[in-house]
């Protein structure tokens, strides 16, 4: 049956009588599109998979929404199913699965990891280590412990691994630079300027403070994003571009208006403190080292509650 | 499911792949978007992910070019190959050229022989010339045959002209004889670049048209007429006594035609060069003696007229044109000037007369050919040039402008 055919008799508000139940004839079809067959999965399991991968997400819902038929459909129709039955195959430990995972995978993995540490060594290391994870070195009270269980099919799966060892290696920096030795020479600090006469009342570094804290917190999501990821993170227009699925144009014509708006937000937000607007516009020539703020923190200050999602692993 | 520690608030690598993938609802999009927003760990993580994806697209691209890297490395193994089979297709193309325009040229030398008339042995020079004669007949249908041929678009240009200037293979001395006029007067080239033809007989009898034959029957009136003032030169010439030089000196007289086109012959005597009747002679000097192409010089006298003798010294060269005026030349014959007349009767030739060499006044054929080729030595500035007139006088100079009778 054709999956219009299959979505048609259904309602489009039709819930399923028992929470988290799913419509049987999508699930055939899903079946006969995916290769489980190929990798000895059992229908059965096919669908528990799919059910606890709808279940992780909620149907790419809200939490507490329960997801219609349609809604699940939608939701299935985007998984990358051969990925997701590969992936759950090699984490039972089929042995062709696993070949074909290595025939697959494996040169690439090493690649990206090369690609992620800029260095082959620390590549191939890296690399190795996730792979002997992904094998089911690690274990949990006796029982092996296989990440590719934690996939689920929403993105590719080469995808979810460059992911992973990108995670595995800024966790690894930060873990590092935590552990930096005091008797490395610290960089040098800048001091503030220490010409009087160009110096900003302290009156007017307070209300500039402000008014820009105001403004950051103004900005949305997006261009809080490109604020910290191009000033603070230092990443160039095309890493920004490719983590958002742009165009490096876009990106470009994006940051350079949030700029335009946070200027303009916050010599707004000093002629509503009682500044003229000649003297917001020469406050706003201080030099940034006087000011006593920090952006870090103001830029990553969110508004909305904090993501929701547990991290599986 | 709520988030109890730091790290469990962060999205998990799935959520941030499909994020960069947009496989994400609009809703979650956005939700992760505003924790990368406030989250430097998971845009580094989201930023070294992608960048890690564009090194695996630029390695599957070169992966994709490779198989045409692979045939290209058989280029440079291919290129000598190529050249040689080109090299043998050129080969046998001109090979097969050169048999057909064979076969042409014996034909038209039957049918030249049968048509043209018997010239009297009297008037021909000594036995030398004979054989460039006939040469130049072949040379002379050879180019008619181009002559015939450039009318197709495929014609060669170049083939002809080399014909003229390529040395012979049956020796250096015949090399330079066979490109000089021979006495028949049929040996004589002239020059058209108008109409794309490098070298066109002269003297070679056409295949007219039946319509043609009074225009023909004219112009071989005149050139009778010509023959027979040249032959009176030929007369003269050959009357000199046998130990003067000049063995094919009355050649370059014998032509047919008083054309002021220029002519193209090779150097052959080093003392005296009979020119032929053209304005134009080529000087092939050492070079073209040992068979390497040279750059010929051109001898334009200011008279218009063609110049039918020419000695070169180190220093000056002399040439008579065909009204017997004579002129010198002190730049390798780039500018003349003329020599007032200082004798009687018509001036027919000029030739350099060694001191060294004696009354003969023919050098060694070393000496010549420095002479010819520029390389002359100090022995050489001591050339005495003469003079001869239509009557067999002989008049002497050292500077090509005061003229002593002998």
């Amino acid at each position: 049956m054709a999956p219009a055919e299959t979505m048609a008799g259904l309602a489009e508000a039709e819930l399923p009588k028992v929470r988290g139940a799913m419509d049987r004839r999508l699930l055939d079809e899903l079946w006969r599109q995916s290769s489980g067959s190929n990798w000895g999965l059992e229908r059965e399991e096919f669908d528990q998979i799919l059910m606890s991968a709808g279940a992780a997400f909620n149907f790419g819902l809200e939490s507490g929404v329960n997801a219609t038929f349609r809604q699940q459909s939608e939701f299935f129709r985007v998984l990358r199913l051969d990925d997701l039955v590969l992936s759950r195959a090699c984490a039972t430990g089929n042995e062709n699965a696993w070949q074909h995972f290595i025939a697959q995978y494996r040169q690439p993995l090493i690649r990206a990891a090369i690609a992620i540490t800029k260095n082959e060594m620390l590549g191939r290391d890296l690399a190795d280590q996730l792979y002997a994870e992904l094998f089911g070195v690690n274990t949990r009270e006796g029982e092996r412990r296989c990440p590719l269980l934690s996939y689920c099919g929403r993105g590719s799966l080469m995808g979810w691994l460059r992911t992973t060892l990108a995670q595995r290696h800024v966790d690894h920096l930060r873990r590092s630079r935590r552990l930096k030795s005091l008797d490395e020479p610290l960089n040098e600090i800048e001091l503030p300027a220490t010409d009087v006469t160009l110096q900003t009342s302290a009156a007017e570094l307070s209300q500039l403070e402000r008014a820009i804290e105001q403004a950051l917190l103004k900005r949305g999501a997006e261009e809080r994003f490109l604020l910290a990821a191009y000033f603070l993170d230092g990443l160039t227009l095309l890493q920004i571009a490719r983590a958002l699925g742009v165009h490096e144009a876009t990106v470009s014509r994006k940051l350079r208006r949030a700029i335009e708006r946070t200027r303009k937000q916050v010599l707004m937000n000093l002629e509503r403190s009682g500044m003229s607007r000649r003297a917001a516009k020469e406050a706003l020539d201080a030099d940034p080292r006087d000011l006593d703020m920090n952006l870090k923190k103001l830029l990553q200050h969110s508004q909305s509650e904090a993501f929701k999602e547990q991290a599986v692993l | 499911m709520r988030a109890k520690t730091q790290h469990e608030t962060h999205p998990g690598a799935e959520t941030l792949s499909a994020f960069a993938e947009q496989a994400l609802s609009k809703r979650e999009r956005g939700e992760v978007l505003e924790h990368l927003a406030i989250c430097g760990r998971c845009r580094q993580i989201v930023a070294l992910a992608q960048e890690a994806a564009g090194a695996e697209v630029a390695a599957a691209q070169l992966e994709v070019v490779r198989p045409r890297a692979r045939w290209r490395r058989w280029v440079p193994a291919l290129a000598p190959a190529a050249a040689v089979v080109a090299t043998v297709v050129i080969a046998a193309y001109v090979h097969e050229r050169i048999v057909e325009k064979d076969a042409e040229v014996a034909k038209l030398d039957r049918e030249h022989a049968s048509q043209k008339p018997p010239i009297s042995a009297e008037a021909l020079p000594p036995a030398p010339v004979a054989a460039p004669a006939l040469r130049h007949g072949g040379s002379e249908k050879k180019n008619k045959t181009d002559r015939r041929e450039s009318a197709e678009p495929r014609a060669s240009v170049a083939e002809p002209e080399e014909t003229a200037t390529a040395p012979p293979a049956d020796g250096i001395i015949s090399g330079m004889f066979s490109a000089q006029g021979g006495p028949t007067g049929n040996a004589r080239f002239e020059l058209r670049r108008s109409d794309n033809e490098a070298l066109v007989p002269s003297g070679a009898p056409d295949n007219k048209t039946p319509s043609d034959t009074a225009l023909v029957n004219e112009e071989r009136k005149k050139r009778a007429e010509e023959q027979k003032e040249d032959r009176q030169l030929y007369a003269a010439i050959a009357s000199e006594p046998p130990a003067e030089p000049a063995p094919v000196s009355g050649s370059g007289g014998s032509s047919p035609e008083s054309n002021a086109e220029p002519a193209d012959v090779s150097a052959q005597e080093p003392e005296t060069q009979p020119a032929p009747a053209s304005g134009s002679v080529q000087f092939h000097g050492l070079r073209s003696m040992m068979g390497v192409p040279t750059r010929p010089l051109v001898v334009q006298l200011p008279s218009g007229r063609p110049a039918i003798s020419i000695a070169q010294g180190v220093h000056i060269s002399l040439a008579v044109d065909r009204r017997g005026e004579v002129f010198l030349s002190k730049d390798s014959g780039a500018t003349w000037e003329k020599v007032g007349p200082q004798w009687t009767g018509r001036a027919v030739e000029v030739r350099k007369k060694s001191e060294r060499a004696g009354a003969s006044g023919r050098a060694p054929a070393s000496e010549a050919l420095g002479q010819i080729s520029g390389l002359g030595t100090a022995r050489e500035t001591d050339a005495v040039f003469e003079l001869v007139n239509d009557q067999g006088q002989v008049w002497t100079s050292v500077d090509g402008k005061t003229w002593i009778g002998r």
